[in-house]
């Protein structure tokens, strides 16, 4: 049993070694995706570039994931210069984004192992090992895609806010400009509030 | 602009070769700064323009390779940068040292 299981992973580790550089790439064509369009194509050959640097085929598909693994905050370094309510804003979905793949990837990881205390350990541990990896990255993926429009929804809010007290500095702002502040404020309130996963 | 330690570091290296643009994979072996953290702080500096960046001027099928993206530090960079560093070197006052 063990050799098949050693041969099997051998198998493994070539298939992976080989496919790895394709699947960097259809990684970073997948997440350059949740960029601004307009940098879309510039990032893409840019993290191109940058893998074709790198030596080995596993290390290319490890560095193109570290990359990736701040999309949110390459979107909002992108989308605007910093302001404390975007900050605020990023920050307390970075928390919330850690603690969803935390759960999700102990959950999965229960359900599909429980715990093991057989002399079977060690293999179970790789096992727990690659499932962990795998449910690290599906759940990372599935957060990425679901909160995209969500943070849209804030970005807009904190830039309006940003304009109006942009105004308020140069005392060129509107009755109308005040009045806005207080909805936008509202508004920015109940998006975060509605900050839930669905699937 | 929030100023982080990895920021700082970032910084430097552009600060210590002003007329070397720096990319990606090099600045990350120069500073140890990851390529996660990087890539966002790059992405900061450039939208605030401290830095600016423009492809590499080779021909891929020649070089057998695609052109790097290069960075290059900006006055207003250059000038941030310093007093950012200054600001950090500055003893606080009212802090006591133990």
């Amino acid at each position: 049993m063990s050799e098949l299981l050693a041969f099997l992973l051998g198998l493994l580790t070539n298939e992976v070694g080989e496919v790895a550089p394709w699947l960097a790439k259809r990684i970073i064509r997948f997440y350059v995706g949740f960029l601004p369009k307009e940098s879309q194509l510039r990032y893409r050959e840019e993290f191109f570039a940058e893998i074709e640097n790198v030596p080995g085929s596993l290390t290319k598909l490890l560095y193109t994931l570290k990359i990736l693994s701040t999309v949110i905050s390459q979107v909002q370094a992108l989308q605007s210069s910093e302001s404390d309510s975007k900050t605020s804003a990023r920050n307390s979905s970075l928390q919330l984004q850690r603690v969803f793949i935390i759960v999700c990837t102990i959950v999965v990881n229960v359900a599909l192992h429980g715990y093991d205390s057989s002399e079977q350990r060690y293999t179970t541990n790789i096992m727990i090992v690659v499932t962990l990896f795998i449910n690290y990255l599906v759940a990372a993926l599935m957060w990425n895609y679901a909160t995209r429009g969500k943070w849209k929804e804030i970005h807009s809010i904190s830039t309006e806010l940003d304009l109006i007290s942009t105004k308020l500095e140069a005392a060129k702002a509107t009755p109308e400009d005040l009045k806005s502040v207080n909805e936008l404020k509202a508004r920015l309130i109940e998006v975060r509030k509605s900050y839930k996963f669905r699937f | 602009m929030r100023m982080t330690f990895e920021t700082l570091k970032v910084l430097n290296i552009f600060l210590e070769n002003l007329d070397e643009p720096q990319y990606g994979l090099e600045i990350t072996k120069a500073t140890g700064v990851q390529a996660g953290t990087l890539y966002p702080i790059l992405m900061r500096l450039e939208t605030n323009k401290w830095l600016s960046s423009d492809w590499e001027d080779i021909d891929p099928v020649k070089a057998g390779r695609r052109p790097r993206r290069y960075y290059t530090i900006t006055d207003l960079g250059q000038r941030e940068a310093l007093k950012a560093q200054r600001e950090l070197l500055q003893p606080k006052l009212g802090v006591i040292h133990v």
